[in-house]
């Protein structure tokens, strides 16, 4: 790693961290609370414009994207935020980590134990964060070049398709319950059993609903809803894929090995949170319907921080970094994304 | 019923309960509207002395009418956060069924992580009670009974007298044990005393009057009724089985820890599936793992929740900041943590 004051450096983020948890209050619990309302109105009004579609066309459009709007709100600003612990501190019933269960494929508890757990405390070290490319796609150097990567471009827009399906069988594909060996170092948290009765359950659940109990609730218009689910739930894919890719897989982004990273301290730490993340630059709407993972350095940093909290503290990280020499990653939506799209092109080749 | 609403929440919507899915766009219309829990409006909050408060509550009309000497839970949200005590009603079910109100006799701690924002709870506002709960209540049986009350266990004592009717024959004698000058709603004993012809009480202090054995006559004593601390309650049980005296009680105790934070000490962890000694000097995760307790856990440094549990009672301090958690029920991680005092888990 770089010479840097990593000691200052952990002194300085967790200082900014301990400042804005000291502010973390009613504030934080009346946001979460108006995002849910927000979230509930958007996915109703979809729910029910569907159904109206048969009348007039474009109210099924727009109950499309209100429908798609309420899935993203859920699985961003809500979803992703609770589960990580953000709003843990309200000591509400329902917003938090343990009881929060969100509108995807994806079991929350496994998502907890591969994104949370592995990718929150292992960044970007090749070996250990299985969200670097997700096992499909070669995104650098630290892999071998294989024929399949020659296609990896199709590979990436069709796990964008099927998004939330590829975040549920993350986990199970890791783990290789299905095909491949069992690697040895591999330290089970879970039966694979349990891994594919979750998979299974959560999935049918989120099948069942959207394209079975919805659509025949709707009677006669059983079409214009199924349709409508379907393009909702691939709206909401593309988004979140794109968001993520754009947090994870820009241009600069850093890998580390595991031999650099063994007995690492705290400022060693938050520095490669710092480089193994990318922001996005936009509008407070944008932010929201990201989730806040516009702030990906931010959140990477601090991931139970409330992420409202991320733009206020976004000009004191970029200060720090810069104090230091450290890049940070930020740039337009379309520049970022370009670079991803760049990225995956160029380790296509060897 | 219950069971559909049930189904239909847990496939369609993802949550345990389906009020609580739309618990947040309820709340848009009916502030605090929780649930679980009933509402309740704060109508009054008069200061009793320097340290005691009392609130008057009236609870939304489906609440069940209590009993006297029953306690609710009381949860206000303190910036954002949702934070609950146990508190005994201090007024009689016939208030209620009159005046649709409730009274609590609140003790305040200036350094205490609840009661000194319940001053500050505006008029009208809302907050949120459980059901009334507990089986301290008075038995209309007795004749002669003897309340040995202690500091803010007066109250129920004070719910039992105003429930009692003003002709009653029984004869009942209140023992009032507080720090001098202390006693609480002395005023209100001194209307009981005009209304109920055989009631009588004594206001006692520990340095002056000692023990409250000498004031129980045995002869005039049908059974005990006992509400104070901790100690109260072990003196007055060895009391009454030693002189065959029929005895109930509802005592409190606050838990606080009991050594320096710096020295080292152990602890009891209970468990949902036995109890464990912990040392306050390592994480909780650190010695769950050395006692060979299956824990799920992660990266050891409070960040993917892995190992994250529900703290039922007791005190926990964050190795990180070195802060103490409240003594009620939080998710707290236990990679992070270290025990403070005796604990109740649930992992």
């Amino acid at each position: 790693m770089k010479q840097i004051n990593f000691e200052q450096l952990a002194l300085q983020l967790d200082e900014v961290k301990q400042l804005t948890q000291a502010r973390v209050g009613q504030d934080d619990a009346n946001y979460i609370r108006k995002v849910i309302v927000w979230q509930r109105v958007f996915e109703w009004s979809g729910r029910i414009l569907l159904m109206l579609g048969f009348w007039q066309p474009l109210l099924w459009v727009v109950g499309v994207l209100s429908l798609a709007i309420g899935k993203i709100l859920d699985n961003m600003e809500i979803g992703h935020n609770v589960m990580h612990g953000q709003y843990d501190w309200m000591n509400d019933k329902f917003i938090n980590s343990r009881a929060y269960e969100w509108d995807i494929a994806c079991d929350g508890s496994s998502w907890n134990r591969v994104h949370n757990y592995e990718h929150h405390t292992y960044t970007n070290i090749i070996g250990k964060d299985r969200d670097f490319g997700y096992g499909l796609l070669r995104l650098s150097n630290d892999f071998r070049w294989r024929v399949k990567n020659l296609w990896q471009f199709i590979t990436y827009v069709l796990l964008s398709v099927l998004f939330q399906w590829g975040v549920s069988y993350h986990e199970m594909a890791a783990e290789r319950v299905f095909f491949g060996k069992k690697k040895d170092n591999r330290d089970n948290k879970v039966s694979h059993a349990e891994l594919k009765k979750r998979f299974f359950s959560k999935g049918a659940k989120q099948l069942v609903k959207d394209y079975v109990i919805f659509p025949i609730l709707a009677g006669p218009l059983f079409l214009w809803v199924f349709c409508g689910n379907l393009v909702a739930n691939l709206l909401r894919n593309l988004w979140t894929s794109t968001i993520i890719f754009c947090g994870h897989f820009t241009e600069h982004v850093h890998t580390f090995t595991e031999e650099e990273c063994k007995n690492e301290s705290k400022g060693q730490w938050y520095y490669r949170q710092a480089l193994g993340s990318s922001n996005l630059k936009g509008r407070k709407w944008f932010h929201i319907l990201t989730g806040h993972l516009s702030f990906q350095i931010e959140h990477h940093l601090f991931p139970d921080l409330p992420a409202k909290r991320y733009p206020e503290i976004a000009p004191k990280v970029q200060q720090i970094f810069q104090q230091h020499g450290i890049h940070y990653n930020t740039g337009g939506f379309w520049r970022q994304y370009g670079s991803v799209l760049k990225r995956i092109i160029r380790y296509s080749f060897p | 019923m219950q069971n559909i609403s049930q189904f239909i929440s847990n496939n369609l919507f993802h949550h345990k309960d389906l009020a609580g899915y739309f618990e947040p766009v309820m709340q848009v219309i009916k502030p605090a509207w929780r649930s679980g829990f009933f509402r309740s409006q704060v109508k009054g909050i008069r200061v009793l002395s320097e340290n005691a408060l009392k609130i008057t509550l009236k609870p939304e009309k489906k609440w069940p009418i209590h009993t006297a000497g029953q306690h609710i839970s009381l949860t206000i949200e303190q910036q954002g956060r949702l934070i609950s005590r146990v508190f005994t009603i201090a007024s009689g079910a016939k208030k209620l069924k009159e005046t649709g109100l409730i009274d609590l006799v609140i003790r305040t701690h200036d350094k205490g992580n609840f009661t000194p924002y319940l001053g500050e709870l505006a008029m009208n506002s809302w907050v949120n009670i459980s059901e009334p709960m507990g089986e301290f209540i008075f038995d209309e049986q007795s004749n002669h009974t003897t309340f040995l009350a202690g500091g803010s266990g007066i109250t129920p004592f004070i719910a039992m007298l105003d429930d009692l009717q003003e002709n009653t024959q029984k004869h009942i004698h209140l023992l009032y044990y507080a720090k001098p000058n202390s006693h609480l709603m002395v005023d209100v004993l001194e209307k009981f005393l005009i209304r109920l012809p055989n009631f009588s009480f004594e206001l006692l202090n520990r340095s002056q009057h000692g023990s409250f054995s000498k004031f129980v006559s045995i002869e005039h004593t049908d059974e005990l009724l006992v509400c104070g601390p901790e100690e109260m309650y072990v003196e007055a049980e060895e009391f009454c089985k030693s002189r065959h005296i029929p005895f109930r009680a509802e005592h409190f105790q606050a838990i606080k820890p009991t050594k320096s934070l710096n020295e080292a000490a152990r602890f009891t962890v209970k468990l949902n599936h036995g109890d464990l000694e912990v040392s306050n000097q390592d994480s909780l995760l650190s010695e769950f793992q050395s006692h060979n307790k299956p824990v799920m856990y992660g990266c050891g440094m409070g960040i993917c929740h892995q190992c994250q549990c529900l703290k039922k009672k007791g005190i926990v301090r964050d190795i990180r900041d070195g802060s103490l958690s409240d003594n009620s029920e939080e998710l707290i991680q236990l990679c992070v943590t270290q025990a403070v005092t005796d604990l109740e888990l649930e992992l």
